[in-house]
């Protein structure tokens, strides 16, 4: 036994070694846990499809960085705060990568996502390891069913801020209504869990176009490959539709829009989800963008300020621009609304440093950010705080600095916001 | 019912066009050079963005100098790659070696092209020719649709007469044929090879360009056609020019036509009808 220890065996030595090694490991997390620093993960889409929804958040991220670089004083409490910034790429399987690494290696102590395939990672792992969760620019239908929600149920952890898919579809009948046409919608849908959900006869576009007394020409769903919609054109010609409707993305919307030019259809209106949330889609359409309608989540007219800056709507966007020489983009206010929340719950937490309390701070969270307010406290839907949508149309700026602005034309879900302009037709 | 058909046969026989210009210069680089050119897409890539430059500059380009454009551009970085590296990489037995050559060219290429333009969506407008079109007989047919025919079927009937009237045509055939022999006759291989390897680079510029006519580009575009370009070289059988665009107007038919009667399709039936002719093929041992 005494030999034992005086020369040891390989095997008891390695052993040894692992203890030590386990010790190591462990200690700095021990330390963590006492000190006083706040650690924010953020995973979102900084490469791959997605990237133009993540593309304002590193300058974002730059301002948050530079607000609590002296750390960040709530209840009379000084903390450092650490932020932790992952790259999803945009995609499912590199999310639930960046969703252990961000909740069970680094420990957060609160995560913040703008992309849906990161909150769906970091949900389950977030809500079983108590790590309090916000996820935002994703309609919260597509947020909290997929992941077997309920309205009164909710989650544990994880939290929600957006508007609603049926906003989006009700901004965009707001649109048709202001236009006189024949009431025949020609309606595509990309197929894909997004489009399967706003092609749902009961719960998507067909039921508010119903709803509101207009004929719909359905051409039904297509797959992501496409590059030719001919035969959808020729079957909208025949029912000589005067609107267009659905959801593809800009590289579809390209095809579609030179298609429906060369058949000799002239639409009066056409709203697209998702299709020119961007001004580089628009832009990709040379002339023929004038006109075209879309749901706004955001724009520098939104008549709100930073509760971390107090910059207006305006003063942000026109730093934007002139730091990077790029047209703003919606995601910019919501970038920096997901920062203005995270921050606000930690302030409205009794001990920011137990996720109990965290939770209880964002679950009871009223706040003001620059998209407007933001509510889980009064929200009919447990976990989650819906925001307000208004529509709006590209518009060719006249002698402008970006070929296209985004004008809002109708403000009937969220009054607070000036409508710009008036909807016009399409002129092809 | 006819006018319809008629409209949907335009619509697929002028896909095909564009499908069997997308594999021509595969088909180039497969049957002569032997190597499976996975840098092929970015060369469609760069030719619609020298094409979108230049409309860029020059907003008033005529489309006949825009095409012209693309495939020197192209041309010339597709015969310098081939002198500096797959070239070399030929010089190994194992057919691996240039196919990841090319490989790694391609990830490079598609990261320059990134970092230098961005990975926005640009569309390309030449003179309106993408929205235009005209009327027969109460059916309507696309401008550029006809462009990219008019145009596949000059660079197949331009090819098939450079490679079988011409004494470069005759160089080609001979390298193709026994590469050892004809250089014993005194053909300078390596100069073929980059000219072959120019040419197929050109051929992609054009695709690239009526691509980006036709819809977007981005510089992730070009990789998302290689699977059509692959398929339309094997069903052309490898190395056929002729063959290649025979192949890619069945295939722009059949997408189209299926599409008429299952708008969800994508792609499918295209790569059901490959498979179909591969198994057929295996079956009566003519598979390569």
């Amino acid at each position: 036994m005494t030999q034992g220890w005086t020369s040891p065996s390989r095997r008891s030595f390695l052993r040894l070694g692992a203890a030590a090694t386990a010790t190591g490991l462990f200690a700095p997390s021990i330390a963590r846990a006492a000190s006083n620093t706040i650690k924010i993960g953020y995973a979102g889409p900084l490469s791959g499809i997605r990237a133009d929804f993540g593309a304002t958040d590193e300058w974002s991220i730059q301002a948050i960085k530079n607000h609590v670089k002296n750390g960040l004083t709530l209840n009379g409490k000084t903390y450092d705060v650490e932020l932790v910034i992952r790259d999803n790429r945009s995609e499912l399987q590199h999310s639930s990568t960046v969703a252990s690494d961000l909740v069970l290696r680094e420990r957060c102590n609160l995560i913040l996502t703008p992309d849906g395939d990161a909150a769906m990672a970091i949900g389950e792992l977030a809500d079983t390891r108590k790590v309090p969760t916000i996820s935002s620019m994703v309609p919260w239908q597509a947020w909290l069913f997929p992941r077997g929600g309920t309205p009164d149920k909710g989650f544990p952890y994880t939290f929600h801020f957006f508007a609603g898919s049926d906003a989006v579809l009700n901004t965009f009948v707001s649109i048709f209504n202001a236009l006189d046409t024949n009431k025949n919608v020609g309606t595509l849908f990309l197929d894909n869990p997004a489009g399967q959900g706003l092609m749902h006869p009961q719960m998507g576009l067909p039921a508010v176009l119903e709803q509101s007394g207009y004929t719909q020409t359905a051409a039904g769903p297509f797959q992501i490959t496409s590059n030719d919609f001919s035969n959808q054109v020729s079957m909208f010609r025949d029912a000589e539709t005067n609107i267009l409707s659905g959801f593809m993305y800009a590289n579809h919307f390209v095809p579609f829009w030179n298609q429906v030019a060369q058949s000799g259809l002239s639409p009066k209106a056409c709203a697209m989800a998702a299709a020119f949330l961007f001004p580089s889609s628009v832009n990709a359409l040379g002339d023929r963008g004038d006109g075209l309608g879309t749901e706004v989540w955001w724009t520098p007219n939104f008549p709100f300020e930073s509760s971390v800056t107090g910059q207006s709507a305006k003063a942000l966007a026109a730093q934007w621009e002139e730091d990077t020489g790029q047209q703003w983009t919606q995601p910019l206010g919501y970038g920096h609304a997901m920062w203005e929340v995270g921050l606000a719950a930690l302030a409205n937490a009794a001990d920011p440093l137990d996720p109990d309390s965290l939770r209880e701070g964002i679950a009871t969270l009223n706040t003001d950010t620059i998209v407007g307010p933001v509510d889980f406290a009064n929200s009919p839907v447990k976990s989650t705080a819906i925001t307000g949508l208004v529509a709006g149309q590209w518009r060719k700026s006249a002698g402008g600095k970006y070929p296209y602005e985004l004008k809002i034309v109708d403000n009937e879900l969220m009054p607070q916001v000036p409508v710009e302009e008036e909807v016009v037709p399409l002129s092809l | 019912m006819i006018q319809t058909t008629i409209e949907l046969l335009f619509q697929g026989i002028t896909l095909g066009g564009l499908y069997g210009v997308i594999g021509a210069g595969l088909a180039l680089t497969f049957g002569i050079l032997r190597v499976v050119n996975l840098s092929h897409g970015e060369m469609i890539t760069i030719g619609a963005f020298v094409a979108v430059g230049l409309v860029t500059v020059m907003p008033a380009l005529p489309i006949a100098l825009v095409l012209v454009g693309a495939f020197a551009a192209c041309a010339l970085i597709g015969g310098l790659l081939q002198a500096a590296f797959v070239e070399r990489a030929m010089a190994f037995r194992d057919p691996m070696v240039p196919m990841l050559v090319t490989f790694g060219i391609a990830v490079i290429l598609r990261n320059l092209l990134v970092e230098t333009a961005g990975a926005d969506l640009r569309g390309l407008d030449v003179g309106g020719i993408a929205q235009r079109s005209f009327q027969i007989g109460g059916m309507s047919f696309g401008a550029l649709p006809l462009v990219t025919l008019v145009l596949a079927v000059a660079v197949f009937v331009g090819l098939s007469l450079l490679i079988r009237r011409t004494a470069f045509g005759r160089e080609v055939r001979a390298l193709s044929d026994r590469p050892e022999i004809a250089a014993l006759m005194g053909v300078r291989v390596k100069h073929v090879y980059v000219k072959v390897a120019a040419l197929a680079a050109g051929f992609a510029a054009l695709a690239g360009v009526l691509l980006a006519m036709r819809a977007s580009v981005s510089p992730y575009s070009g990789v998302s056609y290689l699977l059509v370009a692959f398929e339309v070289v094997v069903l052309g059988g490898l190395g056929s020019t002729r063959g290649a665009f025979a192949a890619g107007v069945l295939l722009g038919v059949v997408q189209i036509v299926s599409s008429r009667f299952d708008s969800n399709a994508g792609l499918l039936y295209v790569h059901l009808t490959f498979f179909a002719i591969l198994i057929v093929r295996a079956i009566s041992g003519r598979l390569s």
